[in-house]
């Protein structure tokens, strides 16, 4: 990793850490915020296919797939930036929708490990599971017991812990030289 | 060029236009599915970017919404079985299979109410349809949406064609 | 390529090329070990990890594809598995960031075939064992890419086994599914590939994980489109690219054994394979996913000797109990792996790609450089 991607890795860390914080603590805000990162992640995974696209794909067989993927993305990033006057019990299902989708991949991830006989398939498994009660958590409190700021709290607690995570993996060690 | 050559040109093309077929097709079935999904979410949670204000003033309680529904599920629905046969049909002629011209026919149709709504909507931009007004992001979206779809119907429509005269061509060689 | 190949058949090219039968067991072990020599072996017995000749399935999974983590994985398997055929190929209208991962195309008959045969002439039998792998997966694994890369290794539904029936041949769509665990079904043609993957450099577009095991599978011949192909029909056959593969190693492990003058491209030795020949091709062409058995049985006529089963222990102990690493089998293996790798690494790098890293010269304290 050289000191550009570090730096980068960090630099979104430390966002990701100031996002998590400002929607716990703020409570008007922390909506427009959802939606608003959720607008501007649709548009940078949208943006970013189509930079592939043009780049590499268009070179592929069956790359155009790949364009119309971007489109899409980009179509779902400005409904999301339609949705202006949205009742918090939609964001609240919207959370629990992201975490339960990470869980599940997570546990369909170590059901393959398992399958390979790694060992690491029951920390995945029970990272998985622990998503799906974030998820569901999120959604009671929320939506059964109508106390949408747990719902708030375990969100951006989410955002800290993937920051933290994001600068700890800047600060791995690599090795890109190789010494003939 | 020797007709052995030309020969290998014509079917590369061939598989080209065919995979674009393909392509198209799986993504026409997914833009109509999308349409469909966003047509329904925007009536649950802004009707006032869809409806004119006389009607969602008259709307009141669960059975005014019920009947909204069920309203559109009448137009959805047809349009969307459309979208989901063209792109099979699509799809099936991708892959080397049964050729259908008659779904040609669809593609131009369908090509032409996507156009027809990009026109609607300009005009709800520029304040001929005042009601539209409230919702110019909401309007954009549409009009972006109805493009891709637009365009991609137009590629397929292209692709379809262009098999036809490539394969007439091969035989003819 | 498999065991069958790898430790088997390399055994037979080598006793046809000359060389003893104990000299033909050290080549063979050799070139299977390739397909072991993981960083997880390596830490096991206390060697170095740059060693690694290649990556296991769960180190795969899970390898952070940052850009260290690429370059690792593109050092090993362009190395050993995928050699490139030509660093400095070019494509109309294609971009340098497509272009470095297009020169990467793995195909037979390469300057850098050359080098690694001619890189083990002298060194022993492990690095002929090592040369010997790589030559011959050049020739199962052509058309794919050492590194992950969906726009290079990628295959989509157009991809049709061709079987013999009869005088001619009929066509079936290949049916690709995607669980790990599953068994290849040859007889109604179900094959497991990996998952397709949106992300270029996901693991899952490494090699040809989307074509399955079918480039492994001596009997089979298909036909599909590369995704760098640019809708140009590929037509693999499996039993004549094995044949040239076999005929090639015998030319190469006679040129290391000292009865050839110099190693060059698209040269075979089918001469001594000759009074062989049907027995190979009857090999070759069996609807069979494990071929060790006939390959074995063919070895034992060859050579009078019995083959032992390649065992992944044999040489452990005497590495991790000597005092002197680099004279044992293992140290022999290992320094003569790391050449390979340094040898490939340094002229990607030099076509100015630094997906397998960076590579310099170090220069010797007499003045000349180091190699």
């Amino acid at each position: 990793m050289n000191w550009l991607q570090r730096i980068k890795g960090i630099i979104s860390g430390i966002l990701l850490i100031t996002a998590g914080i400002m929607f716990i603590l703020l409570p008007d805000i922390k909506y427009v915020l959802l939606l608003a990162g959720l607008f501007i992640y649709l548009l940078f995974c949208g943006v970013r296919m189509m930079i592939y696209y043009f780049t590499m794909a268009r070179l592929m067989v069956g790359g155009k797939s790949i364009l119309y993927k971007s489109v899409i993305l980009l179509d779902l990033a400005m409904f999301t930036a339609s949705l202006t006057s949205l009742s918090p019990v939609y964001l609240i299902l919207y959370l629990v929708g992201i975490y339960m989708a990470a869980g599940v991949i997570d546990i369909l991830r170590s059901l393959e490990a398992k399958k390979l006989d790694a060992p690491e398939w029951k920390i995945k498994f029970a990272s998985g599971l622990f998503s799906i009660l974030l998820g569901i958590a999120a959604g009671i409190s929320g939506l059964l017991f109508n106390y949408p700021e747990i719902s708030a709290f375990i969100y951006g607690g989410g955002l800290i812990w993937s920051g933290v995570a994001g600068i700890a993996s800047a600060f791995r060690r690599t090795k890109s030289v190789y010494i003939q | 060029m020797p007709v052995i050559e030309e020969k290998n040109e014509i079917t590369r093309k061939i598989r080209r236009y065919r995979n674009t077929l393909y392509i198209t097709g799986s993504g026409i079935s997914a833009l109509g599915l999308w349409s469909a999904l966003r047509l329904v979410l925007g009536l649950m949670i802004s009707p006032q970017t869809l409806l004119t204000p006389e009607i969602t003033e008259n709307i009141s309680g669960i059975v005014g919404v019920l009947v909204v529904l069920v309203a559109f599920a009448l137009v959805i629905a047809p349009l969307l079985g459309l979208y989901l046969f063209v792109g099979k049909k699509a799809r099936e002629e991708g892959l080397g299979k049964k050729k259908n011209s008659f779904y040609i026919a669809l593609i131009v149709l369908l090509a032409s109410l996507h156009i027809f709504s990009i026109i609607y909507c300009f005009m709800g931009l520029i304040g001929i349809i005042p009601f539209m007004q409230d919702s110019i992001i909401g309007l954009i979206v549409s009009m972006i949406v109805d493009a891709t779809a637009a365009v991609t119907l137009g590629e397929m429509c292209m692709s379809a064609v262009m098999i036809r005269i490539y394969e007439k061509k091969n035989t003819g060689n | 390529m498999q065991k069958d190949f790898h430790y088997y058949a390399t055994y037979c090219a080598a006793y046809l090329a000359g060389f003893t039968h104990e000299e033909c067991m050290d080549i063979c072990y050799s070139a299977q070990l390739v397909d072991h020599c993981s960083a997880t072996l390596l830490r096991k017995i206390k060697a170095p990890a740059e060693a690694a000749t290649t990556q296991l399935q769960l180190e795969l999974m899970d390898i952070k594809t940052d850009i260290a983590g690429l370059q690792d994985i593109t050092r090993i398997w362009a190395s050993f598995h995928f050699l490139p055929h030509d660093l400095y190929a070019s494509r109309k209208g294609a971009p340098k960031m497509y272009l470095r991962k297009y020169r990467l195309i793995c195909d037979t008959n390469s300057d850098l075939l050359v080098e690694t045969v001619k890189l083990a002439k002298g060194k022993g039998t492990q690095a002929a064992g090592i040369a010997m792998h790589v030559l011959a997966d050049t020739w199962a694994h052509r058309y794919f890419a050492g590194t992950p890369s969906l726009v290079i290794n990628n295959t989509d539904h157009y991809f049709y086994e061709i079987i013999p029936d009869g005088d001619g041949y009929t066509e079936r769509p290949v049916k690709f599914i995607h669980n790990p665990s599953a068994p290849d079904d040859h007889e109604n043609g179900v094959y497991v590939n990996s998952l397709y993957q949106n992300s270029e450099t996901s693991v899952m577009n490494l090699g040809h994980g989307r074509a399955g095991h079918l480039p492994d599978y001596s009997y089979a011949r298909y036909r599909y489109l590369p995704a760098w192909g640019d809708y140009e029909e590929i037509v693999k056959d499996n039993p004549s690219d094995y044949m040239n593969a076999f005929c090639q190693m015998i030319y190469a492990l006679k040129y290391l054994h000292g009865d050839e003058p110099s190693f060059e491209k698209d040269r075979y030795n089918t001469e001594s394979a000759e009074p062989w020949r049907e027995k190979i091709r009857t090999i070759l062409e069996k609807r069979q996913t494990d071929a060790c058995e006939d390959w074995k049985k063919l070895a034992e006529e060859m050579s009078g000797n019995e083959i032992g089963d390649f065992d992944i222990g044999k040489y452990q102990n005497e590495y991790t109990e000597s005092s002197d690493k680099d004279s044992t089998y293992l140290g022999r293996f290992i320094a003569a792996a790391v050449a390979q790798k340094s040898m490939v690494t340094y002229h990607i790098c030099k076509s100015g790609s630094k997906l397998a890293g960076i590579s310099i010269v170090k220069k010797s304290r007499k003045g000349g450089s180091e190699k």
